[in-house]
């Protein structure tokens, strides 16, 4: 067993659930089961904890997309109808989850902003950005085939699916309903099909 | 009175802010009684515990979305019959509103409650649903109004349509934070907006 996999596993619970201020390097090292100077052995500091936990955040959505979008893209040739399947298999990726989302590692730095370091807000950006290079890419592709329906900003329709994701985080939260993420994402998925495809109505 | 209510007033204010800038874990009574110049019977005075504060902070919240909610839409509705006109009305306004405040938008309360749930009673909890719910039942009656008129061009939840209007204001203003540019709450709106043109207009182009 990966010793500073298992810290990380604990510590990202525990800021989901906690926040950050209640995520202690000793609480963390009790739940991992390893002591203080083990946690400290993987993180120098708190700051450093965050940014591993960023990382593994980033590689994990990664890793999703990466799978998802590669096989949609597998399973037509046309770019619009690969994001549109790519999408449809999120949305299973949401509904497949046990229970209610347990968050947004992003969301909740951000609304925790001044409790983090600097080189962890650069790491979420860092974050959000490749999001949005990632979906602006899979766009321009479907934009060369299909013009937009209407005028439509790419960058802002990228960001659009991230926005659904914790738009539909939060609303999962409020309601206590877990299948309201990949509800919000179906409709992210509606505003793909009007905007692109072509003889509509 | 007056005083008692302003004193009410300030630790509310100072409270928001604190708990927008670091959740409500970290926001300590003893920081908002030092910053309000209060005793801390003062503080208990008006609220009994942490969770008290919690609840009248998302009170106050929903009931000024509430009353916002109600003027924009409420122009909107003076300024045309045609109940999508009304809605794409209200979106504009709800745009510029956000477009206006200095700073941009400091953040959702109700986003932090849903990320802290955890620390607050079932009060706070149901308060924070109630809320959700209602914005829900708001929005969805503009779109029943609509889709007696304008057969939508896609197949779509209208309970679902009615809570993008919160997801995408939530997900814009962590957006927002994310980048520190007030913008992006707006632009997303504006692109909510123009998904509700081409799904409800006839022939939109």
């Amino acid at each position: 067993m990966d010793t500073r996999v298992e810290i990380l596993k604990h510590a990202m619970q525990m800021v989901l659930s906690e926040g950050f201020d209640r995520t202690t390097i000793n609480r963390v090292a009790e739940r991992a089961g390893v002591s203080r100077s083990g946690v400290f052995y993987h993180f120098a500091d708190k700051t450093a904890l965050a940014e591993g936990l960023m990382h593994m955040f980033m590689d994990e959505n990664n890793a999703v997309f990466d799978r998802i979008f590669a096989e949609a893209r597998h399973l037509s040739d046309d770019p619009l109808h690969a994001f549109l399947i790519g999408l449809k298999m999120l949305q299973d990726v949401f509904t497949d989850l046990p229970d209610v989302h347990p968050g947004c590692l992003v969301a909740m730095t951000v609304y925790q902003e001044r409790l983090y370091e600097a080189r962890v807000h650069s790491l979420t950006r860092r974050s959000s950005e490749s999001w949005r290079r990632r979906f602006r890419h899979m766009l321009d592709e479907i934009a060369e085939v299909y013009p937009p329906n209407t005028q439509v900003d790419l960058d802002d329709l990228a960001d659009m699916l991230g926005v659904c994701i914790d738009g539909g985080i939060i609303l999962s939260k409020a309601h206590q309903a877990p299948e309201l993420i990949a509800a919000q994402i179906g409709m992210y998925r509606s505003v793909i099909k009007l905007m692109f495809a072509a003889g509509r109505g | 009175m007056a005083r008692i209510s302003n004193t009410r007033t300030r630790i509310l204010d100072i409270a928001q802010s604190a708990v927008l800038a670091k959740g409500f874990d970290a926001t300590s009574i003893e920081e908002i009684v030092a910053e309000a110049e209060i005793s801390k019977g003062g503080f208990f005075y008006h609220f009994p515990d942490k969770n008290a504060l919690a609840q009248a902070l998302i009170e106050r919240y929903i009931d000024e979305e509430d009353s916002l909610f109600d003027n924009l839409f409420g122009r909107a509705r003076e300024l045309s019959d045609d109940p999508l006109q009304v809605f794409l009305i209200g979106l504009k306004l709800l745009a510029e509103l956000l477009e206006d405040i200095p700073g941009g938008h400091p953040g959702c309360l109700v986003a932090t409650a849903a990320y802290q749930d955890r620390l607050f009673d079932a009060g706070v909890r149901q308060r924070n649903k109630d809320g959700a719910t209602a914005w829900r039942a708001r929005f969805k009656g503009h779109l029943e109004e609509i889709v007696e008129q304008y057969p939508p061009r896609d197949a779509v939840d209208l309970d679902d349509l009615a809570d993008m209007v919160t997801g995408v204001s939530e997900g814009g203003i962590i957006l927002n934070k994310i980048f520190g540019d007030p913008t992006h709450v707006v632009r997303q709106i504006m692109l909510f907006r123009s998904y509700i043109k081409l799904l409800f207009s006839p022939g939109a182009n």
